[in-house]
């Protein structure tokens, strides 16, 4: 099973790979909030990273292509040992996946055809990556919680 | 008078029977000029996707700063920026230079608040909004707007590839920004 000559395969494999990032860095994250409605925010993106992760793994065995394993250690940007730090590190984990299903949504025109499943699904993906980011980003500088093309290179 | 030989004589007639027939069919054969046609206009999802932002833009000004709403500022700059994004896009289709050269004066992505959107633009015909409210209201509209260009943007057309991206970003920011104006 390869499935490498499939750009649809291509971009599943990279937002599968962010949504990785997502479930090992939540919890790192979630130890230094401690506002309860924080952590209940990170519990639910958390969560929801956590059945994107398992219905990506599905659908690239469903393209007969291996879905890639979560690294053994990811390392944020700079050290989390606080609630500043935890803030930058979840807005690099929703930057990521933003990235993820754009690239995705670049890989559904590639790959020809309508593929309107796919590109409902990038367009989703995305969007739930920048309601997420603005979240932490507002949390962190209340005056700039947004960025004009979010999962832009 | 100088003789010339039969040969030089049935050479000759050959070669003015030649020209002769090369004449009669050249006058005979129907002329094509070529007239130059106007490339295609650009893609109407994109022009109304410009109105729209200028339409949205147009709104922030409108409402000003506000200093309990921090955020404003910056959502403002987020819409410009999609303005030059969406301008750089159109500059990709002849249509649309050739359009725009006619133009006595080209509205700019961040320009005026006046400054109206493509001609028959749905988008255009929009009153400008004036209040936070009304913003969060077309910020979500337009993400809507965009959304459906992205899903029923053709693969096969020529500018797919950078478009479809773009303008997905952009109704992922906008929905964003709704989120904030909330």
């Amino acid at each position: 099973m390869t499935g490498a000559s499939d750009p649809i395969v291509d971009g599943l494999q990279r937002v599968l790979a962010a949504q990785h990032l997502a479930v090992f860095g939540y919890p790192v994250i979630g130890v230094h909030l401690s506002d309860s409605a924080e952590v209940d925010r990170a519990w639910q993106w958390e969560a929801s990273h956590r059945l994107r992760r398992d219905a990506l793994a599905g659908q690239l065995l469903g393209r007969h292509a291996d879905p890639k394993s979560a690294a053994s250690d990811y390392s944020p940007p700079a050290p989390v040992t606080d609630r500043a730090s935890a803030l930058g590190w979840a807005v690099r984990i929703e930057e990521s996946a933003a990235a993820g299903y754009r690239y995705l949504l670049g890989c559904a025109v590639r790959a020809g055809g309508e593929q309107s499943t796919i590109r409902r699904q990038a367009l989703a993906g995305l969007a739930e990556a920048a309601r997420a980011a603005t979240y932490w980003r507002g949390l962190a500088s209340p005056d700039r919680p947004t960025t004009p093309f979010p999962g832009a290179p | 008078m100088a003789e010339i030989s039969r040969r030089t004589l049935l050479s000759r007639t050959v070669v003015l029977a030649g020209l002769a027939v090369g004449t009669g069919l050249g006058f005979a054969k129907g002329v094509r000029h070529r007239v130059a046609e106007p490339p295609p206009p650009a893609p109407a999802a994109l022009t109304d996707a410009l109105s729209r932002q200028q339409r949205l833009l147009a709104g922030y000004r409108a409402v000003g700063n506000d200093p309990a709403r921090p955020a404003l500022a910056g959502l403002r700059a987020d819409v410009t920026a999609h303005g030059d994004a969406l301008q750089a896009l159109l500059e990709r289709y002849p249509g649309w230079r050739l359009a725009q050269a006619g133009r006595p004066a080209s509205p700019s992505a961040s320009g005026s608040p006046s400054a109206s959107g493509s001609p028959g633009s749905s988008a255009s015909a929009a009153p400008v909004v004036t209040s936070v409210t009304s913003l969060a209201a077309a910020s979500t509209a337009d993400a809507r707007a965009l959304s459906d260009a992205v899903l029923a943007w053709p693969a096969a057309e020529q500018h797919a590839v950078e478009v479809v991206p773009v303008l997905a970003s952009i109704a992922a920011c906008l929905t964003s920004h709704a989120q904030v104006l909330a």
